[in-house]
């Protein structure tokens, strides 16, 4: 017989007991093979050739005299740090690459990085700081918002301003505005910039065998998720998929565990998610949560390592791109050359190491600068007007300037998870396979 | 929209198993607010830091999960007995305490997306397919599922806050901290020892964001910016279950996360995160309202 | 037992002892009277190792422990009834009585344990599972005495017992006052009751203004016409 004192110690000690032979009984928590696989292990090896046409790459000439100075704002630290770094990284490579190939005109190019913490207020002040600096030209920073806020001191000076985020299209720039990413290209009513990806979103799955015929929308409260799905749900209705759930959901959520009950409840052929960075894998765990499996899903700017990080999961996936590091895009020697220094440079800095989306926008805004630099000499005017009156060959596709604030074409694509790997289903011309749906 | 009963039983399922993760981590921050007058958002940091060194050992080195504990456990312990003895050695008011906290909170979270990158890191694709798939739950209730992953933080929860629980109110420590509380200078003059028993407390309130954090790098995606995601529900957990109650933190947190879920099931998911607000806000104006009509019914009776 | 020797204690720039003298014999029971803020209260929380001290001393069998904090208290075999009771008012009766024996020094003199405090108020044994806090003042009163008195302290010091009492409540009190004092316990009551206090003391010490300024057994004290005047309002 326990004494009183002794009988809740003996409770105690019993949980505890339970608790361990329990947590015991779960062993085996990890797989075997538990190391992750390296996605870029079988990039082949490629040689060195220009970041641009029209000009040499002369390896074995030094770069001499005064650097070209390139300024840039980028959120290192903060909330936007994720995708940021990945900016910051390609702006070091591009250096070091053309450095490699004997400089621009034989002097060698320099890039000055200040942190603004995705502050757009700090965006405006390190251009105007960099400016005072009087650097000889500048790249734009990460981010929509700081697109636009980098845009005021950049255009009163007369820089050209390349860009190669474009969150919110419908904002003006002007004639100085460089974007290597055209949400809104080849649109000119400043209402319906998102118009044009939604018609390619309705292409590619209207040129699959089964077209989804109900969607479940779930939008993140973010501006340029909710103009995606603005645009689309319209375009996929006039295409016959009927609206079978519409819910909003706020910025940066990780229990999704409601919405993929009703999800499940409505049980649609394609649930198109209006989410970005990590929002994909927290959806996933619930409905791994419920045990369901969604037939068809769309993300719109989901973090590449998310992806990745959802294995075989993820297989099916629609996201949307503009570039996947496969023929036709991914033949050139420039593109290799990207790709097999990208994942060298990625690997250190712990980034996801393909070249997708944002690393090629990234690198096509520096080919946009590079190429006017070239081509006019180092003279922000000069550069503008070349550039106004030029088309620009990069890694993304033929460069234009000629629409609603300087945007070209639209290059606005879809891709599909399949077999693991990351590929262009259309439009057409750019695609690597063709789209799979489910029945 | 119509849904199904099972549909609401699987989300307030969900929410009350989501909730004992969050009442893991309000464990700590209530033990400290409430024994030692520090509300400690650095808590929150901790759990974070546990949770990605949990990843680093299981991703890198191949550690089992629970052998990470044998590890993070005592040193989360120590860093829990230096913050405490710096706020010591500062002398600390409980707002500059606060303050301090707080700055440790931003510094942990640039610092982590230094060591481990901002990008986001899950360690859902190293687990076992037997750890990830969803067990259905046996009848009568065959169509709820329900994740080993939240069956450990369930056990996890219990374990810890019944520990602590049961320390605080029936071991000669647990009531000297009590005192401590709520008289320190009488409490001495009865040989409670301040000091040691404060870093000890604190020390282990740290210990308990190591088990957390395991249970967290198990359960999520990481990113440096987590706890500003857990903030609202902890602290709202915290304060409704009483400063300084574990089982209070515990149960307020699975209330919380219930009434968010099957909010979320009804109404637009943006609000969810407010309505952990609100529950605290009618707690807090109820108060007074409910003991006003009390004392007035009690007025009645004695006119 | 106690011995004081020109203990200073101030406050900032301001005094409150002025180098007081003071001795407890062993089984001794000492009033220590004197108006409010004349220097009681510094000078119990000064023995207790509440209250820095200044200069002087405090000997205890002959050992300075003006110095040791005051969480070495129930190890030396001291325990205080503090003003205004001081209890811990969100926790049990039973809590309460259990922390005089925390310190491992307090049990093992105490080894009654709560029956001690139960026998001397039996209230509190039919109460011990009630919070302090919602207790009339005579029966927290009896749990502060109970709390010291558990760990049987070789020296108890009582600060204003009496203070806020209902007289019948008062009456109690000193009852069991008494009964310690009749025992083997060294006592040091600090009081503004001075009939009360003197009359079942051995010796006094009257404070005024930080200063000892009369002392005397018990008798001398209450028929003083200086502490008559100045202290008992009488003229």
């Amino acid at each position: 017989m326990f004494s009183m004192i002794k009988k809740p110690a003996a409770r105690g000690i019993a949980v505890s007991a339970c608790a361990a032979l329990l947590l015991s009984g779960c062993g085996g928590v990890v797989k075997e093979d538990g190391k992750k696989a390296d996605p870029a292990a079988d990039l082949p090896d490629a040689e060195i050739v220009s970041p641009i046409a029209g000009m040499e790459c002369k390896t074995d000439a030094e770069p001499t005299g005064d650097p070209i100075v390139v300024g840039g704002s980028l959120s290192l630290t903060g909330p936007l740090a994720p995708t940021a770094t990945l900016h910051k990284a390609v702006g070091d490579l591009v250096v070091e690459w053309v450095n490699d190939c004997g400089g621009i005109d034989g002097r060698p190019l320099e890039w000055k990085v200040l942190d603004d913490q995705g502050a757009p207020a700090t965006v405006t002040s390190n251009y105007e700081r960099l400016i005072g600096d009087k650097v000889d030209f500048v790249m734009g920073p990460y981010g929509g918002a700081a697109a636009l806020a980098g845009a005021g001191p950049v255009t009163r000076a007369g820089y050209a301003y390349p860009t190669a985020t474009n969150g919110a299209p419908d904002k003006l720039i002007g004639e100085n505005h460089f974007p290597s990413w055209h949400i809104g290209g080849g649109v000119e009513d400043p209402t319906k910039m998102f118009a044009a990806q939604a018609q390619t979103f309705v292409d590619a799955v209207k040129s699959g065998a089964n077209p989804p015929k109900s969607v479940f929308y779930a939008t993140s409260k973010f501006p340029t998720t909710l103009s995606y799905t603005a645009s689309t749900k319209p375009a996929l209705e006039d295409a016959g998929a009927k609206t079978v759930g519409d819910v909003e959901y706020d910025l940066g959520t990780t229990d999704f565990s409601s919405i993929a009950i009703r999800i499940q409840n409505a049980d649609p052929d394609l649930v198109y998610v209006g989410g970005l960075g990590a929002d994909i894998t927290n959806l996933y765990q619930a409905f791994d949560a419920i045990g369901y499996t969604p037939k068809g899903i769309y993300v719109a700017l989901p973090a590449p390592a998310a992806v990745q990080g959802l294995g075989d999961k993820a297989d099916g996936l629609l996201l949307s791109s503009i570039y996947e590091n496969h023929p036709p895009l991914g033949d050139t020697d420039v593109a290799k050359y990207f790709a097999k220094s990208y994942s060298e440079i990625a690997g250190k800095e712990k980034l996801f190491p393909l070249v997708e989306t944002q690393a090629a926008a990234g690198f096509s805004a520096w080919q946009i600068l590079l190429t006017g630099i070239n081509e006019a000499g180092v003279d922000n005017k000069a550069v503008i007007d070349w550039l106004n009156g030029h088309d620009v060959e990069t890694l993304v596709g033929t460069a234009n300037f000629d629409g609603f604030n300087n945007y070209g074409s639209d290059f606005t694509r879809v891709a599909q998870i399949q077999d693991g790997k990351r590929v262009l289903v259309w439009p057409e011309d750019v695609a690597g396979a063709e789209i799979d749906e489910k029945p | 929209m119509s849904v199904s009963s099972m549909a609401l039983a699987q989300t307030l399922l969900n929410g009350a198993l989501l909730g004992c993760l969050f009442g893991s981590i309000a464990l700590g921050l209530s033990v400290k607010w409430g024994h030692l007058g520090v509300a400690d958002f650095f808590h929150l940091s901790l759990t974070l830091l546990g949770a990605y060194v949990t990843y680093s050992l299981v991703s890198e080195q191949l550690w089992d999960p629970f052998l990470t504990l044998v590890v993070t456990v005592p040193a989360f312990f120590l860093i829990g007995v230096g913050v405490q003895w710096i706020f010591l050695a500062l002398k600390a008011e409980a707002f500059t305490a606060l303050l301090i906290t707080f700055a440790l909170f931003m510094v942990t979270e640039s610092a982590v997306s230094m060591i481990w990158s901002p990008d986001l890191l899950n360690l859902r694709p190293m687990l076992a397919d037997s750890f990830t798939t969803s067990l259905r739950l046996p009848e009568p209730l065959p169509q709820l599922a329900v994740q080993p992953v939240d069956l450990l933080a369930l056990v996890c929860a219990v374990v810890m806050v019944g520990v602590s629980a049961f320390a605080l109110g029936r071991t000669r420590s647990g009531r000297a901290v009590q005192a401590m509380r709520q008289d320190s200078e009488i409490a001495q003059t009865l040989g409670v020892r301040v000091v040691p028993l404060t870093l000890a407390v604190s020390g282990l309130a740290a210990s308990t964001a190591a088990v957390a954090g395991m249970v967290v790098a198990l359960r999520m995606p990481l990113s440096p910016s987590l706890p500003l995601q857990w903030i609202g529900a902890v602290v709202v957990a915290t304060m409704l279950g009483g400063l300084g109650r574990p089982v209070g933190a515990l149960v307020a947190a699975i209330v919380v996360m219930m009434i968010q879920n099957a909010w979320s099931l009804w109404f637009p998911p943006q609000w969810s995160p407010a309505v952990a607000f609100g529950v605290l806000f009618l707690f807090l104006a109820g108060g007074p309202a409910i003991r006003f009509v009390r004392e007035s019914m009690t007025a009645r009776r004695l006119a | 037992m106690l011995e004081v020797r020109d203990l200073v204690v101030n406050y900032g720039e301001a005094a409150a002892l002025r180098g007081v003298d003071m001795t407890v014999r062993s089984g001794e029971t000492v009033s220590l009277i004197g108006a409010n803020g004349a220097g009681k209260s510094t000078l119990v929380k000064a023995l207790m190792g509440m209250q820095p001290v200044t200069s002087g001393s405090v000997l205890l069998d002959g050992e300075d422990i003006s110095r040791r904090q005051a969480s070495d208290r129930p190890k030396l075999g001291m325990a205080i009834v503090p003003e205004g009771r001081r209890l811990f008012k969100d926790m049990s009766v039973k809590d309460n009585l259990r922390l005089g024996l925390h310190d491992a020094a307090a049990r093992r003199r105490g080894a009654d344990g709560l029956d001690l405090a139960y026998d001397l108020f039996p209230i509190l044994r039919k109460r011990s599972r009630q919070l302090c806090g919602t207790m009339s003042g005579g029966e927290q009163q009896m749990v502060a005495l109970g709390r010291a008195l558990v760990s049987r302290p070789r020296l108890l010091i009582l600060d204003e017992p009496s203070l806020g009492l209902a007289p019948i409540v008062v009456a109690q009190v000193f009852e069991v006052i008494e009964a310690v004092v009749a025992q083997d316990v060294t006592v040091l009551l600090a009081e503004q009751n001075m009939h009360r206090a003197l009359s079942l003391s051995d010796r006094g010490y009257v404070l005024a203004d930080g200063s000892v300024v009369l002392e005397g057994t018990g008798t001398e004290l209450l028929q003083s016409d200086r502490v008559r005047t100045a202290y008992l309002g009488e003229s």
